[in-house]
């Protein structure tokens, strides 16, 4: 029975020894996993985005207009650390911002990132084009979601229906923008303030939707209210993608 | 099913029974090893016999769908399983389950016509017509995540019960539709299959059902076929194709029915997040407006918007429309080409989409060629399903 009791207790301290000999590799060896959620809010100029019947003096002309459904493909996220040169890329990158009723933000939560410091954030408006005639859901990717054409064209990077009231008054065109081709993928980069990342990060972002169209191209809804399949015309509202997102600081 | 901690709990008092009997417990270790074997040995057994009082449901034989439909969800406390696909099916062709004893769910939701029935309007129990035309029931795995017309009802378990009480369909209050239930032959044994006990609960009718209705899942149409590769389109097939996704730009010379704009490219159903299928697509002016979404988001925007259905067996779902209004598809195609209604919620995109370079904005309408409409049909009859309206394992299990 002594033996019993002395073999029990050598086993029990072996395990535990075991165990934190374990721990203690784990925390040597493995980064510290962190987190960063993304927040996008839309405006018109300074104006917040209300989706619905909310009108907004247009940019380009004396009008109104009001907007009914913004969504836009934001993806291929990419954390920097220029001074340590090292990176880290998110895993099936493509996140579906959209502004809902009531609601003028939109945020989603990158987690395990294993660098703990950045100075740099990339990420592209739209879809690859390795990606862009996939039929995989892989993210937010939906071949059978509002964002999908088809398996030939691929998906809309960015929807902004709603109408345009003209200064006559009575008139209403309704504006449909649905800018997608793989040459309007759009890669942008953000400098950020060297930081710690925390437990949970936040990165705020503002989509400027009037920059959408004024800069560099001016597009004035008299002459132009409508943008799908011409891809020459869907070029001149992508260009302006590189001014739209901004980082709020 | 005994869980882990179970079975060491009865290890535990196997080991603990086995030491006070035996005072000599033997350092051998081989001995020691085939104590321990004996001990599993009888967990086992137990196990075993107590799981034979209490089965575990069967995982569902030959369930597929195609990859193209992409991921679902399912509650997590309604999985599917063979027993309860069992009992639904028997519960959804059950005409006990409405107050005259003659309407079941399939009465308005017929297998041969896609799970409609044919009419604008049903009549149930009340004998006065139900003022919204039966959905086809198929892929409800996808597609939008709210039932009804107007989305009123957020899961099919909810749904499910809706009719059975509605006064106008069957009729039945759940009491009654359990008291009625319990008196019938098999069903306490199916509801204890099933859930695991016989007794029977409005919450296990509606589970039972929405299980069943899942499994309702139409995949080798034509357009199925021709997806996987198996055989080919016509010319007319393929202009029908390529016109339902194109969005048209008169000023570049593209046509198109723009249908895809609404109608997803592979389950052709409306778009599955929050309300993004459901569309006001012009049937009616402003003043002749049904409630519709607004109903359930309280949002005067939402009024005249209803769900965009599935496309899957349209040929076989006529009359067309929330109310049934179009007989034929040839009338819905008319619809879109020039009789579009305006109205305050009128989708931009109804709005907006025209062949027509020159037409005066005010006059709505997509402007196509009678060859073009005649082609997005012949595209449209490739989406029957054969298979889906004949498999024995969705219909009436009592035939």
């Amino acid at each position: 029975m002594k033996n019993l009791s002395q073999k029990k207790n050598f086993l029990t301290l072996t395990n535990s020894a075991l165990i934190l000999f374990a721990l203690l590799l784990q925390n040597c060896d493995t980064p510290k996993m962190k987190s960063a959620t993304f927040i996008f809010s839309a405006t018109i100029g300074t104006e917040p985005l209300v989706i619905g019947s909310k009108r907004y003096r247009t940019p380009n002309n004396e009008g109104e207009f009001a907007i009914e459904n913004f969504k836009l493909y934001v993806s291929n996220i990419m954390f920097i650390d220029s001074s340590r040169n090292k990176f880290h890329k998110e895993k099936n990158s493509y996140h579906l911002v959209r502004f809902d009723a009531q609601k003028n933000t939109f945020e989603f939560t990158i987690n395990s990132i294993p660098i703990d410091t950045f100075d740099e954030i990339k990420f592209s408006i739209g879809i690859d084009s390795v990606k862009n005639k996939s039929i995989d859901h892989i993210g937010d990717l939906d071949p059978n979601g509002q964002m999908a054409w088809n398996w030939n064209v691929g998906y809309k990077f960015l929807v902004l229906e709603g109408n345009y009231f003209t200064n006559e008054g009575s008139i209403v065109k309704p504006l449909v923008f649905h800018i997608g081709f793989s040459e309007n993928y759009q890669p942008l980069s953000y400098d950020v303030a060297k930081s710690n990342l925390l437990r949970s990060d936040t990165i705020h972002f503002n989509i400027d939707i009037e920059s959408m169209f004024t800069s560099p191209n001016i597009i004035n809804f008299d002459s132009l209210s409508s943008i799908t399949f011409n891809r020459k015309k869907a070029k001149l509202v992508a260009a302006n993608f590189k001014e739209m997102i901004r980082l709020k600081k | 099913m005994l869980g882990v901690l179970s079975k060491m709990h009865i290890c535990t008092i196997i080991n603990n029974r086995y030491k006070k009997s035996n005072q000599a417990v033997s350092t051998n270790w081989r001995l020691s090893l085939f104590y321990m074997t004996r001990r599993c040995c009888i967990v086992a057994i137990l196990c075993v016999c107590l799981q034979g009082c209490n089965k575990a449901p069967t995982p569902l034989e030959n369930f597929k769908a195609p990859f193209y439909y992409g991921p679902f969800e399912l509650p997590s406390d309604n999985l599917l399983n063979q027993e309860s696909v069992i009992l639904g099916r028997k519960l959804f062709y059950e005409t006990k389950l409405s107050l005259n004893n003659k309407i079941s769910c399939a009465s308005c939701h017929q297998q041969a016509k896609a799970f409609t029935d044919g009419h604008a309007f049903a009549i149930g129990v009340s004998g006065n017509p139900i003022r919204k035309s039966s959905m086809s029931l198929n892929n409800l795995l996808w597609g939008p995540r709210h039932f009804f017309w107007d989305g009123r009802s957020a899961t099919l378990e909810e749904q499910a019960l809706i009719p059975i009480q509605n006064p106008e369909e069957m009729g039945l209050t759940l009491t009654d539709a359990i008291a009625k239930l319990k008196e019938l032959d098999g069903y306490p044994l199916l509801f204890k299959d099933a859930f695991g006990s016989d007794e029977i609960t409005a919450e296990k009718i509606a589970k039972a059902l929405a299980s069943f209705q899942r499994t309702l899942i139409s995949q080798n149409s034509k357009y199925d076929k021709f997806l996987k590769g198996e055989l080919k389109f016509s010319d007319e097939e393929l202009l029908g194709k390529q016109l339902f996704s194109i969005h048209p730009d008169p000023e570049i010379g593209l046509r198109g029915g723009n249908c895809g704009d609404c109608h997803s490219q592979f389950l052709t159903s409306g778009f599955s997040t929050g309300f993004d299928g459901f569309k006001n697509n012009g049937l009616d002016s402003d003043e002749k407006l049904e409630e519709g979404l607004a109903a359930v988001t309280k949002n005067k925007a939402d009024r005249g918007k209803f769900k965009v259905p599935s496309l899957r067996n349209i040929a076989l779902t006529a009359p067309y429309m929330h109310d049934g209004r179009f007989k034929t598809l040839e009338e819905v195609l008319d619809h879109y080409d020039r009789q579009i209604q305006n109205s305050s919620s009128l989708d931009p995109l109804m709005k907006e989409t025209s062949n027509n370079k020159k037409i005066n904005q005010h006059k709505l309408g997509f402007y196509m060629t009678e060859k073009e409409k005649k082609a997005i049909i012949a595209f449209l009859k490739t989406l029957t399903d054969e298979e889906f309206i004949t498999k024995k394992e969705f219909s009436d299990p009592n035939k």
